[in-house]
């Protein structure tokens, strides 16, 4: 699909965090977060699933948590791209159920249905999509989404899926601490080393940037993916002795933390919990963040006394115990000038701009976060693209046929560190097929590894000896194939067609707001011209708009719109002979006056 | 040869290298010489400006990164894609000296044969005295191992400047003479051993 965004359709810049979700766009130069339809600045990252298909997102689904856990689905982000054994090792435990029967694909069980965690992020992001379109007054189809930038292959595919899904076309896949860089960059305006230290509701993440007169150069990234404020209210609830993984306990945990932001002690339900001691609940996880700090400034290749700066991004880095932690991890005391909650998303939206072609001045240069690499004898991981190689990256391999004749040559790729390939994540496998028949050795494959600016891997393989240019362009598969996607993207969209025209909605009701507001400012200036009942017609016709404009029928709003235009053809040419008389008359007078 | 994207005939194009097209802007790259001394345009020597090769890169990344062309479609930011990783795998290459040498000696290798003879084994000997010391004596092997690391560290810097002199003074526009390729090829190999035992010693010594 080719697709040719223009300086004139928005551009969003979506932050899908696994706690609150926020959406920005550049404006005069300045990036903002939209309101979402509930009139706050964020959306929780919730999902409830009603009775009859009905489905809230947000605040009003968070309300649900309590009530009706097994159907409200939260931190839904930490299953995106993952497999049942990712899920048996990670050891989360959640209030709804999952069926990890199937190794590709984590499922969460609503009831009868069985969901994945890509089609619960659509529906978040069908949300905010709503949301910017009500907030702009115009469809929004263009998106930059965030993720975390240790998110492996999978799980960036995954992202990319849920937003394609959402009936978003998204051009970027952008990694948080880098996007928090950007709007470090447009805030402060400074050159330097840069630490983003990004602790967020599920995941970690570390980055080493040089910024540079508009250039944003990440110099090395790590991080967890399964570590972040989703475990400190986990060990709260834990310490005040409740089951960890009912709704309510989590509840109970968020509001205390919360709450000893600002105050030594908070009381909640019943449940008391003093500053100190959450220090001591804290301090354990924050320890784990330690050696990714280290490892992020090693590949660097920089001390820590060379950073000019540390930026503080994600929510629960309010929390003073994990301010002074950062101090203490980095030998200074970090920013706080940027709202840590908004700042991914206000990057985002800056990315967005730059992807527009409306800041010229900005480029980034990103790398891959883990080391990407084929299987080869005995299991052992071949690193062709290591961790922290700029993207887009390039590798070339050539492979070879070892049986007389053999056409198939099979490539298993890989993710992660570990020299053995057992210990990584397996991306998928490759058949190279159509290989001329040939003596063992003699036909050669040069397959080519190209990781886009998503940090997302395409692979690509040409036969050599034939000389022939057969190249196939290969696609790992796992968690949801695009004709899956695309599937369930067609399903949707027959079975929800209103969702779609409440964008229209919103563009009509501002079109017909606009003539409305034209109509009674002009109707007094030429109300003597007019005779009675054409002037009865057209109040009857305003009414009309009115009594419909904030209905959810576009087909009555655009109705009664075309009949207000019509019927106000007449006043328009009065109001435009009137302007033109009464300029005429001034100078009549003018000339009058003077010759008098 | 044509443009990738307006089909104009670029046959009369003299300059090798990065080039826009006359007609439509559209970048790409032209030659068959695809080493990281050509896509960066930089000599091809072993002594390189880094400061200079850094600003080369910059300038090709800000011309050639896919994200200036994302309102233009895919057919542009692919083909973009491609010569910035072209851009960034070549500046990879060059900026640190050892993988410089490797860029060097690409196409090089297979005229030297290296005489495994070469590498010193006495280092190995006390290696394994010091495993077996570890049983009787934790403290001695502790300090038979960071005198042994320091000892090879020592031995594997001197080889290190070896290898800079060298590849300093051959002249790499020319097909090498056997003998000094010999020579470098040898070295190297002694330090990638010296170097497995360091990191071998680090291990113990964690």
């Amino acid at each position: 699909m080719t697709h040719r965004p223009s300086s004139q359709d928005p551009i969003i810049g979506i932050d899908l965090g696994t706690t609150n979700s926020l959406v920005a766009i550049v404006k005069n130069n300045t990036p903002i977060v939209l309101p979402s339809r509930e009139g706050r600045n964020l959306i929780p990252s919730i999902v409830h699933y009603g009775a009859d298909n009905n489905i809230e997102v947000g605040f009003s689904a968070k309300k649900r948590r309590s009530t009706d856990p097994k159907n409200t689905i939260y931190s839904a982000k930490r299953l995106l791209g993952r497999g049942a054994a990712d899920m048996l090792d990670s050891g989360i435990e959640f209030p709804y159920d999952l069926d990890l029967s199937s190794p590709q694909n984590v499922q969460i069980v609503i009831g009868e249905k069985k969901i994945t965690a890509i089609e619960v992020s659509a529906e978040i992001l069908r949300e905010i999509k709503l949301a910017a379109e009500t907030a702009l007054g115009r469809p929004v189809e263009d998106a930059v989404i965030t993720v975390p930038a240790y998110f492996n292959d999978s799980q960036r595919q995954a992202t990319r899926a849920a937003g394609r899904l959402a009936g978003l076309n998204v051009l970027r896949i952008l990694n948080e601490p880098t996007a928090a860089s950007l709007a470090y960059g447009l805030h402060e305006k400074k050159n330097g080393l840069v630490a983003v230290y990004d602790l967020g509701g599920g995941t970690f993440d570390v980055s080493i940037l040089k910024l540079r007169d508009g250039l944003f150069e990440v110099l090395s990234t790590a991080g967890d993916t399964q570590l972040g404020g989703d475990d400190i209210d986990i060990a709260i609830a834990r310490h005040l002795g409740l089951e960890a993984d009912s709704g309510k306990a989590l509840i109970i945990a968020e509001n205390l933390k919360i709450a000893l932001t600002t105050q030594k002690s908070a009381t909640f339900e019943g449940y008391a919990l003093s500053r100190e001691q959450l220090e001591t609940i804290v301090v354990p996880i924050l320890e784990k963040t330690r050696t990714a700090v280290e490892q992020s400034l090693i590949d660097a290749k920089i001390d820590r006394t060379e950073l000019t700066d540390v930026v503080l991004v994600g929510g629960p880095t309010r929390m003073p115990v994990v301010q002074q932690f950062a101090a203490q991890l980095f030998g200074r005391q970090p920013n706080c000038n940027l709202n840590p909650d908004e700042v991914v998303a206000l990057g985002a939206a800056v990315q967005a701009d730059i992807l527009a072609g409306n800041n010229r001045d900005f480029l980034l240069l990103d790398v891959v976060p883990l080391s990407l690499g084929i299987e080869t004898m005995g299991g052992t991981m071949n690193k062709l693209i290591p961790r922290n190689t700029r993207i887009p990256a390039m590798a070339k391999e050539q492979f070879t046929t070892y049986a007389e004749g053999q056409t198939k040559v099979a490539i298993n790729v890989y993710q992660g560190e570990r020299d053995l390939v057992t210990f990584n994540r397996k991306l998928g496998q490759f058949v190279l097929a159509g290989i001329p028949p040939l003596p063992a050795g003699l036909a050669r494959v040069e397959v080519t590894f190209l990781v886009d600016a998503d940090g997302i891997l395409s692979v690509s393989a040409k036969e050599l000896y034939s000389e022939v240019e057969q190249s196939i362009e290969v696609r790992p598969s796992y968690g949801l194939t695009d004709e899956q996607v695309e599937q369930m993207l067609a399903a949707y969209l027959d079975n929800k067609d209103e969702d779609l025209s409440v964008a229209k909605l919103v563009e009509a009701r501002n079109d017909a707001r606009t003539v409305l507001t034209a109509t009674e400012k002009a109707l007094p200036k030429v109300a003597d011209l007019l005779d009675k009942n054409e002037r009865i017609n057209i109040e009857t016709l305003t009414a009309n708009l009115r009594g419909v404009i904030e209905k959810e029928d576009l087909t009555a709003i655009k109705n009664a719109h075309k009949a207000l235009s019509d019927g106000t053809r007449h006043l328009a040419e009065l109001l435009i002979q009137a302007t033109l008389d009464k300029n005429f008359k001034n100078k009549n007078v003018d000339g009058f006056l003077k010759k008098g | 040869m044509h443009c990738w994207n307006c089909k104009t005939d670029l046959s009369h194009q003299s300059s090798l290298g990065f080039f826009a097209c006359p007609k439509c802007s559209a970048p790409d790259f032209i030659g068959t010489d695809r080493s990281p001394f050509a896509v960066l345009g930089a000599p091809r020597q072993y002594d390189l400006d880094l400061s200079e090769l850094e600003e080369r890169y910059l300038a090709l990344s800000k011309w050639l990164h896919p994200d200036r062309y994302a309102t233009l479609g895919n057919t542009w930011t692919k083909k973009c894609g491609e010569l910035s990783a072209l851009v960034n795998e070549s500046y990879e290459s060059l900026k640190n000296s050892e993988s410089r040498l490797d860029a060097l000696l690409v196409g090089s290798s297979d005229l030297a044969k290296t005489n495994s003879d070469a590498i010193p084994t006495r280092y190995a000997e006390r290696f394994f005295e010091m495993q077996e010391l570890r049983m009787e004596d934790a403290a001695a092997a502790r300090a038979l191992a960071l005198s042994l690391q320091s000892e090879i560290k020592q031995e594997d810097n001197a080889l290190l400047e070896q290898i800079d002199r060298i590849a300093r003074s051959l002249n790499w526009n020319k097909p090498l003479e056997k003998q000094s390729l010999l020579t470098l090829m040898e070295t190297r190999a002694k330090r990638a051993y010296l170097r497995s035992l360091i990191a071998n010693l680090q291990k113990v010594l964690l």
